[in-house]
């Protein structure tokens, strides 16, 4: 079953990340599946959330997480059958969910079929679907992305006894885009799930499909051009579906990505979201401001992707050195806690499991202009176990309830994929879905609210945002106005209570209803209008004419 | 009826908008326009550079300027701050003071401002020191900051014949009474603590008169009498002071003294050991450039002073005292000098006279004033061509001498004559 072409749904999308291993598992063997997380859709559906994006289940060795993929027509038996997806995505699209699948165009797995192939010798078909060369010199002006582990972006094979070029790292080789039996090959597989039914596909690591020396290599027109043909086939044979562009760049690079409304549909504002958190900390709407100031206009039709955490490390590489000298300070003075050049730790441990300040931010994730995102157990404040490498500790199962293995799986404590959290604060026999969804006042039960509340305005989605200026830096405020709905967002970004007088005489008049209790509030004047705000308070206000 | 407020609607507005700080720079301004964009443009660097993480702001309390000094505070603040950039928003806050506070009102509003912005180190900054540079506003606040320090001093790199009211009465005279060596008592700047502030702020003190001319002295007299941890940090060469005014200032700051040595009298009057106090940086610097001086218009004034005073004199100084001034001034100028013993003698029992009030008190000051100018004289006169080693020994023989006569003055001045 496929859901009816709806034009723009994305927009008024919310996204629940999730990683089929880390839901539930349906057949006791310690990884979650697909038929487990077909299970667990009663839950979703309830949540709030509108879509489900799916972070790799393909066939692959999981050096890194999925994104080596072995196989991009089939699903890695750990997590089911193909048709175990179809499954799945036939019960998404029941309950109007729709699913959005990973794609990684820019690398494949050194294991993978092409590369074997590939590497077996210089003279072998598929030679030519990999960029190759017989040095280490090429493209030097590449940045190194994984620092912590790669030297260079070049690996030396053995078996060719050639490099290898490679932005990930080296057991991940680049696709060569150049050739054009790489780019119909993709196309081929991309086809291939949308036949199924998904509805879109998030494209890992756009920027760097196209290679050209003397150039950063990445975000060359080349590679734009890529995407253009990519979506122009797409609307042409499957409208209503939609593309998402992973690119962690600055905004006006990622504009690029939007084209002309030709290219992707969506794109991720990854500068947003440490801002986010360097806004709380430093209890000063200046990071917010700035950032959202500085990202151009995008075409209509598009929309940006915006999130507080996912399944990598919290990124700091679209910050200055001194916005990320204080991140780290404030937020992994444990080195432990860093990676790469970033932070892996979820949402409720960044926030030191302070509720007021997860729905703070929360409240700003489901207010400022984008499609939100939210991760897996951030709905319940689960935390995280910095001392698994990697990013796994952001990985581990989902707290279901405070019964065997947390409610994930049957098997053997032994047999988990991953240990689940047992901290007595984050420990899933405090934090689970089954403790939360009794009480009203859970975190679980907020979420659920602020969702329907969002759900129920389309101008969060779909509005424009005007800042307001009020002289109190600590209270973020904005208007937000699609068509003659407008909201007011109020949000004190301080530990502490504070006043503020906003400027609303251009909205003089109207009468401000708190939209999560629907109360009515003084009426706009010509004065400043003064509120109070507890610590890390927000206020949704819709501007009501009467 | 409601009592009426040291603070303006509109200062508790930005107030409320600015919220808690880390550190504050207050900077009183009156009629400053030439060098107060100077100020402000080294206190922005200096938070930039040295707290960009911290929560800043400054404060600029205007004392009824007609000269465009706000207007230069405005633009200075617009100007860019060579490069550094705030993670924050960065905090202005102007106001004009109101008239009830008088002089002091500058930097009780700034104490205010401290206090209900909870600011953990506040620097006072004259919007008229032309000299100001970032690293004084950095000098200022580490040490409160960084180092829980409650006050700090500042020391300047002066001329050697500017400051000689500190150097011949301020200094040596608290030093000896309340036991701390702090040079600039009466300072333009300074630093002081969340701690302090508060204390200051509520102090019963604002009530009185003395403090309107005498509100810096008294902080500082307030920091080294109190349970609080004092330094003194070297800032640099602080300008020449404009030649106008010269009476009204030595009025203010004889009158604001001896008020403060009644007011903190529980502290010393059983006297006080001896406190260092930690100094940062070099303790003393003298430039030596040319200066006119008249000379022999302060023989003459003092001269002049204590044959006409003769009545009051006699009412303020022991006779043995006065007959020595006397002496004196019937000396020939080549011949005059004024000693440390009788100069000390001369102070401490102006001091008690003004306790006493055995005359106005106002004119106890006032008879002051020749005489201080006669002592001036003989200074100027034996340190002509000392270098600053033989003048610091002097210096610290005269403290020496405030010490030695110590007992007495506190003798003195409990006996009423």
């Amino acid at each position: 079953m496929t859901l009816p072409v709806q034009s723009e749904w994305y927009k008024d999308a919310i996204i629940y990340q999730l990683h089929v291993r880390t839901f539930f598992d349906s057949n006791s063997d310690g990884i979650g599946d697909f038929r487990g997380l077909q299970q667990k859709l009663d839950y979703l559906q309830e949540l709030g959330i509108t879509a489900v994006w799916l972070l790799p289940f393909y066939p692959s060795p999981l050096r890194d997480d999925g994104y080596d993929i072995a196989n991009y027509c089939a699903v890695h038996k750990s997590y089911g059958t193909l048709d175990d997806f179809k499954s799945f995505l036939a019960a998404a699209h029941e309950r109007g969910i729709r699913v959005i699948i990973e794609m990684v165009l820019n690398h494949t797995s050194d294991q993978h079929p092409w590369f074997q192939e590939a590497r077996s010798s210089r003279d072998n078909p598929k030679r030519n679907w990999y960029v190759w060369s017989d040095t280490d010199e090429l493209y030097r002006e590449a940045r190194i992305i994984f620092l912590d582990t790669e030297l260079s972006n070049w690996a030396w094979d053995p078996v060719s006894k050639s490099y290898y070029w490679h932005r990930f790292f080296s057991h991940q080789p680049d696709l060569n885009f150049d050739n054009p039996e790489v780019r119909e090959a993709m196309w081929d597989v991309m086809k291939f799930w949308l036949e199924l039914g998904v509805d879109g596909f998030r494209l890992d690591a756009v920027p760097y499909l196209v290679e050209r020396d003397g150039t950063s290599c990445e975000n060359l027109p080349e590679t734009h051009e890529i995407v253009r043909e990519y979506r122009r086939r797409l609307d042409e044979s499957f409208p209503g579906r939609m593309l998402l562009a992973e690119a962690n760049q600055w905004p006006a690079d990622v504009c690029a990505y939007f084209g002309q409304g030709d290219e992707f549909h969506m794109a991720f504002h990854f500068p947003l979201m440490p801002r986010m958190f360097m806004a709380v900390k430093l209890e000063d709407r200046k990071p917010i401001i700035e950032i959202l100031q500085r990202t151009p206009e995008i075409p209509p039709h598009c929309q940006w992707c915006i999130f507080l955490r996912n399944h990598d490390e919290l990124t700091l590489e679209m910050v200055t050195d001194a916005e990320r000298d204080y991140m780290y300070d404030e937020y992994a003075r444990d080195k432990t806690m860093r990676i790469n050049l970033g932070i892996r730790r979820r949402l409720a441990p960044l926030m030191d499991n302070d509720r007021r300040r997860i729905e703070l931010l929360n409240g700003m994730l489901m207010s400022l202009p984008g499609t939100p995102v939210i991760y897996y157990g951030d709905e319940i404040g689960m935390g995280d176990n910095v001392y698994l490498g990697d990013r796994n500790g952001v990985r581990t199962p989902m707290q279901w309830d405070g019964h065997w293995n947390a409610g994930f799986s049957n098997a053997d404590p032994e047999l988990l994929y991953a240990p689940i959290i047992s901290n007595p604060v984050y420990g899933y026999q405090a934090v689970n879905v089954d403790s939360q969804t009794r009480s009203p006042h859970s975190l679980l039960s907020w979420t659920k609210q602020l969702l329907r509340v969002r759900k129920s305005a389309p101008v969060f989605s779909r509005g424009s945002i005007e800042f307001l200026d009020p002289p109190n830096h600590r209270v973020l405020a904005y208007v937000r106005e699609y068509g003659n709905d407008r909201v007011l967002a109020v949000n004190n970004l301080s530990s502490t209570s504070q006043a503020v007088e906003l400027n609303l005489r251009k909205y003089k008049g109207a009468i401000p209803i708190e939209m999560s209790g629907k109360t009515i509030f003084p009426r706009v004047g010509e004065l400043p209008y003064l509120l109070t705000l507890g610590p890390y308070q927000f206020y949704w206000f819709r501007l009501r004419r009467i | 009826m409601s009592e009426e407020s040291l603070l303006s609607d509109d200062f508790i507005r930005q107030l409320v908008s600015v919220g808690e700080v880390d550190l504050l720079v207050g900077i009183p301004s009156r009629n400053d326009s030439k060098t107060i964009g100077n100020v402000v443009r080294a206190a922005e660097e200096a938070l930039l550079r040295n707290f960009r993480r911290q929560r800043t702001v400054l404060v600029n309390i205007d004392e009824g300027s007609r000269d465009g000094t706000q207007e230069a505070v405005r633009q200075a603040s617009s100007l860019s701050t060579n490069g550094y950039e705030s993670l924050r928003t960065s905090r202005w806050i102007t106001t004009t003071t109101r008239s009830a506070g008088g002089d002091s009102a500058a930097l009780r509003t700034i104490l205010a401002a401290a206090d209900l912005l909870h600011a953990k180190a506040s620097a006072v900054v004259s919007g008229s020191t032309a000299t100001v540079t970032p690293d004084w506003i950095n000098a200022l606040l580490r040490p409160v900051f960084c180092e829980n320090y409650d006050f700090v001093a500042p020391l300047y790199a002066r001329h050697r014949y500017d400051g000689l009211l500190t150097r011949n009465l301020l200094y040596p005279f608290s030093r000896a009474i309340f036991g701390k060596p702090i040079r600039e008592l009466r300072a333009t700047e300074f630093c002081f603590s969340a701690r302090l502030a508060s204390e200051c702020l509520n102090s019963a003190d604002w009530n009185s008169d003395g403090i309107r001319s005498a509100a810096e002295t008294w902080m500082a007299i307030t920091a080294m009498t109190g349970p609080f941890a004092c330094c003194q940090t070297f800032l640099g060469p602080k300008p020449r002071p404009a030649a106008v005014g010269v009476v009204d200032v030595i009025r203010d700051a004889l009158t604001g003294f001896f008020w403060c040595l009644e007011s903190k009298e529980q502290y010393w009057i059983h006297g006080r050991d001896a406190e260092p106090v930690r100094t940062i940086g070099a303790d003393h610097q003298m430039t030596d450039e040319p200066v006119r001086i008249d000379r022999k218009k302060f023989f003459r004034l003092y001269r002049t002073g204590v044959a006409e005073l003769s009545e009051i004199l006699g009412s303020i100084l022991d006779a043995e005292t006065h007959a020595e001034l006397v002496r004196l001034a019937a000396l020939d100028e080549t011949a005059f000098r004024f000693s440390n013993a009788l100069w000390v003698r001369t102070i401490y029992e102006f001091a008690a006279a003004y306790h006493h009030s055995v005359i106005n008190r106002s004119h106890v000051v006032q008879a002051l004033i020749p005489i201080y100018r006669g002592r001036v004289h003989s200074f100027l006169t034996v340190h002509r061509s000392d270098d600053s080693e033989a003048m610091e020994a002097d210096l610290e023989d005269l403290c020496q001498e405030f010490l030695r006569q110590r007992d007495s003055f506190i003798e003195r001045w409990n006996t009423k004559r």
